[in-house]
């Protein structure tokens, strides 16, 4: 393991985590102060059972809740304003978000605002002064996680926040909230999932203590993924991939993010597909070319991935391509599992030859010149790859 | 298009099926370990390791169902009854939440298991609540039938079946007749 | 794999780790809103030149508002309420508590007092008691082992009451840990040897003991790891700063995970022997952490193999039988101990009857044995353990471990 000259990690969040994982909340929250929680959720009949659950839990400890529902399709600026308003008319104290994806970024927004007393979004400060001031906020997710459930940003309206003051304290995942999803929209969690963690397993910055958190991810979305995307997942590994998913967002937040996570951000909007899935093509070959590039973290993320005794029995000079040919493996079995929606290739995802040429991944491209990301590219294109003589770069 | 969010406010529940459950219970299980203090040495011997006087409680937090049992200036193990308002306790331990109460008296989670999952909270000073933990273990293991038993305690103790069963008897007539 | 169905686990400290992590203090206190830290260490780490490091390493932006080195080696009120009078004169606005366990836990006593306000520490023991944030606090730890940087409790004691007061909150948990080789490079081989044993027994129970998860088996493997793969390399060379800062992660991730997952046996014989005896928490983690997987076996053995693999590397564990891995890692941890017991010319015990005091006098005496039976019988981390532990079953281990000989299997009580 690599310690390199000075490296952060935080991981901010609160784990609640399984059997009657509700009843723990109550104590939690007040133990940092609150008794009257914020509930956002959508206003359907699925997430009018779970906030039913919830408010029994949380009466029977005497504490109250203040239920706010609605249906933002695309939620906005104006949402942030009112559930802010809702906030702070009904004296509440936390907020807590029951629910999935957009509702999620939007309580984070919602949390920072009434703790800073800000009227406008733009006026956020997302990190700088530390924690102080802010009001708890937990995240209940009630599906297969999007992977932001756990991290310190937030996309309202097409602009992007980030910030260690946007991440939740509290993340309670009970399989009794914890609905199910589609199989590819559970292949979109696995690659989000077994991406972060990867990547953040990778390259100059990566250190003992964000490795073994994204270890944690890597080892839960291997055992339980793969079953949730096959159709045969029970409750307990939806929990776990959950898990997962949460422990990688936490990973994700303590690293730059890589290559494979860009470019696939890059790459969604031209393939109208989600990231995830674009994420799961190229991670491959990007770990391909990392390992080729000298970078000996590829092997470490054998044990993991294929567990204690494969490691062990696998020799040092093969667990890099050991991990490669596994991910490549489990391309095709959800490829054939989702009846070709989630793709082996970018060629599977609908992408035309002439749309990678004008993919450019956002930020600095420290680990990865443009002639050798568009090499990327063009072997996720055609899905090439598994060459065992080794490109020589400049 | 901006959305309309709907807001309702939802109070406090008094929960009565589970505290008509509970509550015996405790009292039930606060005049046994008083019982058991009196009829079997082991349990005397960790009351012996106790501060003199001093009171526990068991309970659910905030302030649900409890039961408060004292070993007076005199040695003696008494019941105090359920409510832990106004009384002075060392040691007081509190299962986090009710229905996790009623989860642990209804023999579906061992007391090593919650203590595992974090599920009590316990406020004094943490060295008295090993010996009272392990009196509570060993009522338990007096009150309840074998098979019972071993899913509440990590291991029953072997004693002698004369042992378990003429204290069994006793514990069981002090606890309901007073003693 | 097998899971808990219910866990929990938090660990919001801000690691800082570095070479250069001491440097990262003043934007650190920046972010959290102070400019005048009290400094709070003891007479020891004074002397041995950490405060000038640290405050060299502050540079000239910022100054100190003054260094209260009056910290006993057991934390007390008496010292809380000082330091917290010292404080409030400084005028200080954040604490960066430089030292080990009891600094610490001193420290986090005095940010009640400070932040609260009052004299009466007394009004905020037990779990649950503090109900907003405390002034900043950044923990600077000195040795490598007890991963006191990570956890949410202090235990104070009152001499007047003879008491231990236990203070449990979210709040108590520092802002941030720094880990600078800076800080352990000049420990001397038998503490360095100690206090990696601590955190090696932190992991280890963490990884074995009933409360253990996904998230603390990941920082105790990898905690595991890092000791295994470096502390040799210390005791070979002390001025080793990469393996010296590897110890220190080591050490912090080790408290993330057993502060977490909490620990069992070794943690109790341990407390045991050290509330009789006096002797260093490390000594006495590093002779009972064998025995303590020993003890555990029928229901650990799994997880006890698994452990072999950071240990002792991918060959090994490859090469040994499913059934024997959990034998070869009691055997390595005996090993370890021996190793560094050669290294230390004597000075890391292996056994009870080894432990020596500054003067090499005997400190745990065969007859005081009963003794630490009776203080084991009363320490919480039992309730952690997966087998039950009474009276003669701690007398028996300890008896074995007073020897230096490995458990007698068969007298091992099966529940």
């Amino acid at each position: 393991m690599h310690l390199p000259e000075l490296v952060e990690f935080v991981n901010p969040v609160k784990t609640l985590c399984g059997r009657r994982a509700l009843e723990h909340l109550p104590f939690e929250l007040q133990s940092l102060g609150a008794c009257k929680p914020l509930v956002i959720r959508s206003d359907d009949a699925a997430s009018r059972d779970r906030l039913r659950l919830l408010a029994r839990v949380l009466g029977q400890a005497g504490l109250s809740l203040g239920d706010a529902a609605g249906t933002p399709g695309h939620p906005g600026p104006s949402d942030v304003q009112d559930l802010a308003a809702i906030y702070r008319d009904k004296d509440c104290d936390a907020v807590l978000v029951l629910g999935q994806g957009a509702l999620v970024d939007l309580a984070k927004l919602v949390n920072l605002t009434v703790s800073a007393g800000a009227l406008d979004i733009a006026e956020l400060d997302t990190g700088g002064r530390g924690l102080a001031g802010l009001r708890p906020l937990g995240v209940i997710p009630t599906g297969v996680p999007t992977g932001d459930e756990t991290t310190g940003s937030a996309a309202l309206a097409g602009k992007t926040f980030r910030g260690p003051r946007l991440a939740p304290r509290l993340w309670v995942l009970d399989p009794r909230v914890l609905g199910d999803d589609d199989a590819a929209t559970t292949a979109d969690c696995f690659w989000t999932t077994v991406t972060h963690a990867a990547e953040a397993m990778l390259g100059p910055g990566a250190n003992a203590l964000n490795s073994s958190c994204a270890a944690a991810a890597l080892k839960l979305a291997a055992a339980y993924g793969p079953a949730g995307i096959e159709g045969r997942a029970t409750p307990e590994d939806r929990l776990w991939l959950a898990n997962g998913a949460g422990l990688a967002g936490v990973a994700f937040d303590n690293a730059p993010a890589g290559l494979a996570h860009r470019l696939a951000v890059a790459l969604a909007p031209e393939a109208r597909q989600p990231a995830g899935r674009l994420m799961g093509v190229l991670l491959p070959h990007v770990l391909e070319d990392a390992m080729h590039s000298g970078d000996d973290h590829v092997a470490g993320l054998l044990q993991p991935l294929a567990g204690i005794a494969v490691h062990a029995a696998t020799p040092q000079d093969q667990r890099a391509s050991q991990v490669v040919a596994r991910l490549r493996q489990l391309l095709v079995r959800f490829y054939l599992a989702t009846g070709g929606r989630t793709p082996r290739t970018l060629e599977d995802a609908g992408l035309a030859p002439a749309a990678l040429e004008t993919a450019v991944p956002g930020g600095p491209v420290a680990e990865a010149p443009e002639e050798r990301f568009r090499e990327i590219l063009a072997a996720a294109w055609g899905g090439r790859g598994g060459d065992p003589s080794p490109r020589r770069h400049p | 298009m901006a959305t309309r969010w709907e807001y309702r406010d939802h109070g406090p529940i008094r929960e009565i099926l589970r505290c008509a459950y509970l509550t015996p219970m405790l009292w039930f299980m606060g005049r046994a370990v008083a019982a058991a203090a009196a009829v079997d040495t082991d349990v005397r011997r960790e009351f012996d390791t106790l501060p003199t006087p001093f009171t526990f409680a068991l309970g659910v937090w905030p302030a649900g169902p409890a039961m408060v049992v004292a070993k007076g200036a005199d040695g003696r193990v008494r019941y105090r009854g359920g409510r832990t308002a106004g009384v002075d306790i060392d040691l007081l331990m509190q299962i986090k939440h009710l229905e996790t109460a009623f989860q642990m008296f209804t023999f579906r989670e061992s007391t090593a298991t919650a203590f595992a999952r974090n599920r009590l909270l316990v406020q004094g000073d943490v060295a008295n609540a090993v010996p009272v933990a392990r009196v509570l273990d060993m009522t338990e293991v007096y009150l309840l039938p074998r098979v019972i038993a071993r899913l509440a305690v990590k291991r029953i103790p072997r004693w002698k079946p004369w042992r378990t069963w003429i204290g069994r008897l006793r514990i069981y007539w002090r606890t309901l007749w007073g003693y | 794999m097998t899971h808990p169905a219910f866990y929990e686990f938090g660990s919001p400290v801000r690691v800082v780790s570095g070479l250069t992590a001491l440097e990262r203090i003043p934007g650190l206190l920046e972010d959290l809103g102070a400019a005048r830290p009290l400094v709070i260490t003891d007479k020891g780490v004074r002397a041995a030149g950490l405060v000038d490091v640290l405050t060299g390493a502050l540079g000239n932006g910022l100054e100190p508002g003054g260094i209260a080195d009056e910290v006993p080696p057991d934390s007390s009120v008496a010292a809380v309420r000082e330091v917290a009078h010292r404080f409030r004169e400084a005028r200080c606005d954040g604490i960066l508590a430089l030292g080990g366990g009891s600094v610490l836990d001193t420290a986090k006593g005095v940010n009640i007092l400070v932040s609260e306000g009052g004299d009466d520490l007394m009004a905020y023991s037990g779990a649950g008691a503090l109900k907003r944030r405390l002034k900043p606090l950044i923990a600077i730890p000195t040795t490598a082992g007890t991963g006191s940087e990570t956890t949410l409790v202090a235990v104070i004691k009152d001499a007047a009451r003879q008491v231990k007061m236990t203070f449990v909150s979210h709040y108590l948990i520092p802002d941030a840990a720094v880990l600078d080789p800076r800080m352990t490079l000049t420990l001397p081989p038998h503490i360095t040897a100690a206090t990696a044993m601590d955190a090696l027994t932190h992991a280890m129970e963490a990884y074995t003991c009933l409360a253990k998860n996904p998230q603390s088996d990941a920082a105790a493997l990898a905690a595991v790891a890092l000791i295994a793969e470096h502390l040799p390399r210390v005791m070979a060379a002390p001025g080793d700063a990469h393996a010296r800062l590897a110890l220190a992660n080591a050490a912090t991730l080790a408290g993330m995970a057993f502060s977490n997952s909490m620990c069992g046996m070794v943690h109790n014989l341990g407390h045991a022997v050290g509330a009789v005896c006096g002797v260093p928490h490390g000594t006495c983690m590093a002779i009972f952490l064998p025995y303590g997987l020993e003890y555990n076996l029928h229901k650990n053995g799994p997880l006890t193999a698994e452990l072999l693999l950071p240990l002792a590397g991918p060959e090994v564990f490859a090469r040994t039988p499913a059934y024997h891995r959990p034998f070869r890692v009691i055997e390595a941890v005996r090993q370890l101990n021996r190793h560094l017991r050669e290294r230390t010319a004597g000075r890391h015990a292996c056994s009870l009857q080894e432990v020596r005091d500054a003067r090499g006098q005997a400190q745990i005496p065969r007859e005081r044995l009963p003794e630490i039976v009776a203080a084991a019988m009363r320490d919480g981390t039992a309730i952690y353990n997966p087998e039950d532990l009474d009276r003669e079953d701690v007398l028996m281990v300890l008896t074995q471990a007073w020897e230096g000989l490995p458990l007698d299997r068969t007298r091992v009580r099966q529940g």
